[in-house]
């Protein structure tokens, strides 16, 4: 199994995503540069967290034309696991590969926090070794991570159990009180209908080891190494 | 940027730096219509939560104007291209659907001067 970072001008969570996949799961991991063309032979491909382009225009608004997009469009199109975190989730709904936006966070304050996100649907790639309801704790860091979509989307992305988690209280209960920015439903992460794409504003690859405060970003990871049959070497 | 460093153009005023300048030299080519002015108004739509446009409009009530009802906030670009052909305007609409607006969020108005 390979997996690819995808680096765009001013990701900074690039590298704490290659030393999640690479060091703690001992998955071969390239860097991708934003202006290469391939993505042949990945098995994972993850846009990584950070502030690509300055945020300038919209987040994610101008990473999304980078010319490694194509390949990024073509593969996910073709079903390969992509992961978008934070930025990358940005960049997945810019390019329209996710559905809905993520604005300015209703407080307006830039939000850097553990909280705690309940786990909605686990038939898909990313969350198949959660249980539904079990309650993750995971950072969070970002000024724009406020979901929204029409109600039509919503009711699509409920039918369609496209929802994987929510922001929630430490009980598990989803509440106003327990969403930090505003976010639709409390959404901190869909996935697409094929199941193929996820994106999310927290940060699992910043919960990796117990030595960060939290290692339930690990069930992610564990569960796209299941998904692919593929045991954790490290 | 040779003709603003050329001295025989050293006693043209430089305002504001050599930005000015340069609109100043290119007035001239605008006039002749190879140059298009376009103004993309993006605004954030209606039932998108604006919540700087509401912290602004809070702001505007406690300097002394509480009869404000409402504020939202948007951007505005100013463009100018060399092509004013007549593929340029329907070329603009794509870029502002594509790229400098997010039609999910936000709705924008082109306007083409001259």
């Amino acid at each position: 199994m390979k997996a690819a970072v995808i680096r765009f001008p001013g990701s900074n969570c690039d590298q704490d995503c290659h030393y999640a996949l690479q060091h703690v799961f001992g998955i071969p991991t390239d860097y991708v540069w934003h202006k290469d063309s391939s993505l042949k032979g990945y098995d994972l491909v993850v846009l990584p967290g950070g502030f690509s382009y300055g945020d300038y225009l919209r987040c994610g608004a101008i990473a999304r034309f980078s010319p490694i997009m194509k390949a990024v469009v073509d593969y996910a199109n073709h079903g390969g696991l992509l992961m978008g975190i934070c930025n990358g989730f940005q960049v997945l709904t810019e390019s329209r590969l996710l559905p809905g936006a993520l604005v300015r966070n209703r407080s307006l304050h830039f939000i850097c926090e553990h909280r705690f996100l309940r786990v909605g649907a686990t038939d898909n790639p990313f969350l198949n070794l959660a249980q539904p309801g079990q309650v993750l704790n995971l950072p969070i860091a970002h000024g724009e991570g406020n979901y929204t979509a029409d109600q039509a989307t919503l009711e699509e992305l409920n039918a369609n159990r496209q929802i994987l988690v929510r922001y929630c209280d430490a009980n598990g209960t989803v509440s106003d009180a327990a969403n930090p920015n505003g976010s639709l439903n409390n959404i901190a992460g869909i996935c697409n209908a094929a199941r193929n794409v996820f994106g999310l504003m927290p940060h699992p690859e910043r919960a990796c080891e117990a030595r960060l405060g939290s290692e339930d970003g690990n069930v992610i990871f564990q569960s796209i190494l299941n998904h692919l049959g593929v045991r954790a070497v490290a | 940027m040779l003709l603003i460093s050329h001295p025989a153009l050293s006693w043209m005023p430089l305002i504001d730096g050599k930005w000015n300048l340069w609109i100043e030299l290119c007035t001239p080519l605008f006039h002749l219509g190879w140059l298009m002015k376009a103004r993309v108004t993006v605004m954030p739509k209606k039932s998108v939560l604006d919540p700087q446009g509401v912290a602004v409009r809070d702001a505007i009530s406690h300097h002394g104007f509480p009869q404000i009802q409402s504020v939202r906030i948007g951007k505005v670009m100013e463009i100018e291209i060399d092509d004013a052909g007549p593929q340029a305007e329907a070329r603009l609409h794509e870029i502002c659907t594509d790229l400098l607006s997010n039609p999910v969020i936000e709705d924008y108005v082109l306007q083409i001067e001259g």
